[in-house]
C-alpha cells in the first residue's frame, strides 16, 4: 500500500493532544502516513503547550509519530506571498522543504491555497478533509 | 407565520436523495443495500435521514465530519495561543 506524506501545522499537532475523538488526533495516529513538522515548530510548541498547561511529555509523544525536518536559517520572505500572516511563513517554508505535496493546517483562511498549489504543487487541507482524502484512495 | 418551504427535511426518500447526489434511483438503493448510505425502512419505503448525507454538505462523512467538530472546540484558544507566541519568535 502507497504511503502518503503530509506536513502538519502546528494548530494540528496542538489539536492532536487536547481532543482524543479529533479528527488531527486521528491523523497522527495513521501509521501508514509519514507526517513532518519542523524545528521552529518544535520551539514554539514547547511555548504553547506550556502556556496551555499540556504536559511536556504530551508534546514529545505528538512528536516521535513525526518525522523531523530542519530548517536552518531559511529565507522566510521567499514566502511572504503565500500567507497573509507574516507570522505563518516558516510552515510554508517547512512544507517545501519536506517535499509533501498536502499541508494539514486548521489556518486555511492564513494561507494562498491557490498559489501554494500552482508554485509547489502542494494541497492545503484540514486533517478531516486529508482523512476522506485517504479514504477515497483506499488507505483507510 | 413560518413557510414550509424554509423548513430543512427531517429524512429523505431515496429518491429525493439520488436528485442530489445525481445519480440513479437504482444506485441510491445498492448504495442503501450495501451500507453505504443508512436508512430506516418504514414498511416498504425507506427514509434517508441527513447524517446519512454528511458528505453532501460538508464533504465528509458524518465521522470525519463529527471528529472535525470535537477539534473546532479548542481552536479558538489553541489559534489564539499560538498567534501570541508567534510573536515573540
Amino acid at each position: 500500500m502507497k504511503s502518503f506524506t503530509a506536513y502538519l501545522d502546528s494548530d494540528v499537532l496542538v489539536s492532536s493532544c487536547l481532543s482524543s475523538t479529533g479528527a488531527a488526533n486521528l491523523l497522527l495516529h495513521r501509521d501508514n502516513l509519514i507526517k513532518f513538522y519542523t524545528n521552529i515548530q518544535e520551539n514554539e510548541l514547547k511555548i504553547v503547550f506550556e502556556r496551555l498547561s499540556v504536559p511536556s511529555i504530551k508534546l514529545s509523544e505528538v512528536l516521535e509519530k513525526c518525522t523531523l525536518v530542519t530548517l536552518k536559517s531559511p529565507n522566510l520572505n521567499l514566502y511572504s506571498k503565500y500567507t497573509i500572516d507574516p507570522n505563518d511563513r516558516h510552515i510554508i517554508a517547512g512544507a517545501v522543504a519536506s517535499g509533501t505535496k498536502f499541508l494539514i493546517s486548521y489556518n486555511l483562511k492564513h494561507f494562498k491555497i491557490e498559489s501554494l498549489k500552482r508554485d509547489f504543487n502542494i494541497n492545503t487541507l484540514t486533517p478531516a478533509q486529508f482523512l476522506q482524502f485517504l479514504r477515497s484512495t483506499g488507505q483507510i | 407565520m413560518l413557510s414550509t418551504n424554509t423548513i430543512t427535511p427531517q429524512a429523505y426518500t431515496p429518491e429525493q436523495v439520488a436528485n442530489m447526489l445525481q445519480l440513479s434511483k437504482n444506485t441510491v438503493y445498492q448504495l442503501i443495500s450495501n451500507g453505504e448510505i443508512i436508512a430506516k425502512k418504514f414498511g416498504k419505503v425507506y427514509r434517508i435521514s441527513p447524517t446519512s448525507l454528511s458528505y453532501l454538505f460538508s464533504g465528509l462523512d458524518d465521522d470525519l465530519a463529527q471528529a472535525e467538530k470535537n477539534d473546532l472546540k479548542n481552536l479558538p484558544l489553541i489559534a489564539k495561543t499560538l498567534s501570541d507566541v508567534r510573536k515573540t519568535l
